[in-house]
């Protein structure tokens, strides 16, 4: 009761459909984030019509709105998206860092001797260089591919646009472009100069190994993580009436 | 938020703090509990809010639960082990700071 003795407006359905629509139409389109702010918005707004129970729902949220400073909501769904990609990141190379441990070091090791003298002996080894980068593109442009596809089945099904989503989505795609639009000059000049010598067998192994096994846990071993997660995620924001 | 640059560095250990004592809390319960114990002093801004408590999230300090409130679903903040441990820490590492801040300024006000 307010103190007019009037009992307290509270916001209804229509309203908290109106806000989601008023997130979305704001560039935040995912569901979990527009839910967070529509109920910091919807209990902001019933906030006020206890002092001012007269006051429209429109400008109530008008002036809710405007705390949010001259960005809007951008800066949170931002700092939200830096924080999920960070939290992916970090689950990656803690499955990562388990093959720098024993068993699985040994596997590195055996694979970065096997590589190494491969390319060693090969009288043709800069096309191994370069066929082993071609096959690491190829994978990632098929796993993002599938990757695409298996996000928006799950769009269509919860008809729900996620954050978590559209990072990895954002992943899958920067990765194949960071990683060979700007090795491709390079890697062309290595396929026309000729074999590698000892040195250059050496680097590249030692680097190519570890990313092929960093490629390994990302494509392999993280979807059935994130399933998981985004199970959890669907399941906590469904409403039960 | 009031004096930004002097509060904007111990907000997330605000929060821990505060949850730490309230058991869990959802954002808008946050700024109000704020405005509250510090008589309207201080006002964390919805900007700064979600981001801090999102990047805690992500660090693995709190855990998120879903609850229904009405007509609509409310997210809920709460300190996981780990948050409990690292509000110790930070609790301690801003005492210290207000020490050490009380030390160099005293001086001062008693010319």
């Amino acid at each position: 009761m307010n103190s007019n003795n009037i009992p307290n407006r509270l916001i209804d359905t229509i309203e908290i459909e109106k806000l989601y629509a008023f997130t979305d139409k704001h560039f935040v389109p995912y569901y979990d984030l527009q839910t967070e702010l529509v109920d910091h918005l919807a209990n902001a707004i019933e906030a006020q019509w206890m002092v001012t129970p007269n006051l429209s729902f429109e400008d109530a949220l008008a002036i809710e709105f405007k705390k949010f400073g001259i960005f809007g909501f951008t800066t949170i769904v931002e700092e939200r998206q830096a924080a999920l990609s960070k939290y992916y990141w970090r689950k990656i190379f803690r499955e990562f860092a388990t093959f720098f441990r024993f068993p699985k070091i040994v596997l590195m090791l055996i694979m970065t001797g096997v590589l190494y003298r491969t390319l060693l002996l090969s009288s043709y080894n800069n096309y191994i260089v370069l066929a082993l980068f071609g096959i690491m593109g190829i994978v990632e442009i098929v796993a993002g591919y599938q990757w695409c596809r298996k996000i928006r089945h799950q769009q269509k099904v919860t008809e729900k646009k996620w954050l978590l989503h559209d990072i990895i989505r954002n992943i899958y795609i920067m990765i194949p472009v960071m990683l060979f639009a700007n090795s491709l000059n390079f890697l062309f000049k290595m396929a026309v100069n000729g074999t590698f010598g000892h040195w250059q067998i050496a680097i590249f192994t030692i680097i190519m190994v570890p990313l092929g096994f960093l490629e390994y846990v990302r494509i392999v071993k993280m979807p059935a993580l994130i399933d998981q997660e985004m199970a959890r995620i669907v399941k906590n924001h469904q409403f039960v009436k | 938020m009031k004096n930004s640059q002097l509060y904007k560095g111990s907000l997330t250990t605000i929060i821990m703090r505060l949850l730490e004592e309230n058991g869990r809390m959802y954002g808008y319960e946050i700024t109000q509990k704020v405005k509250q114990l510090t008589d309207g002093e201080l006002n964390v801004t919805e900007g700064a809010l979600y981001p801090a408590l999102h990047k805690l999230e992500a660090e693995g300090f709190l855990d998120v639960e879903m609850e229904k409130a009405g007509n609509r679903l409310r997210k809920y903040y709460k300190l996981t082990e780990s948050g409990e441990k690292e509000t110790v820490n930070r609790l301690a590492e801003l005492e210290a700071f207000i020490r050490n801040m009380q030390a160099l300024v005293k001086p001062n006000l008693e010319i």
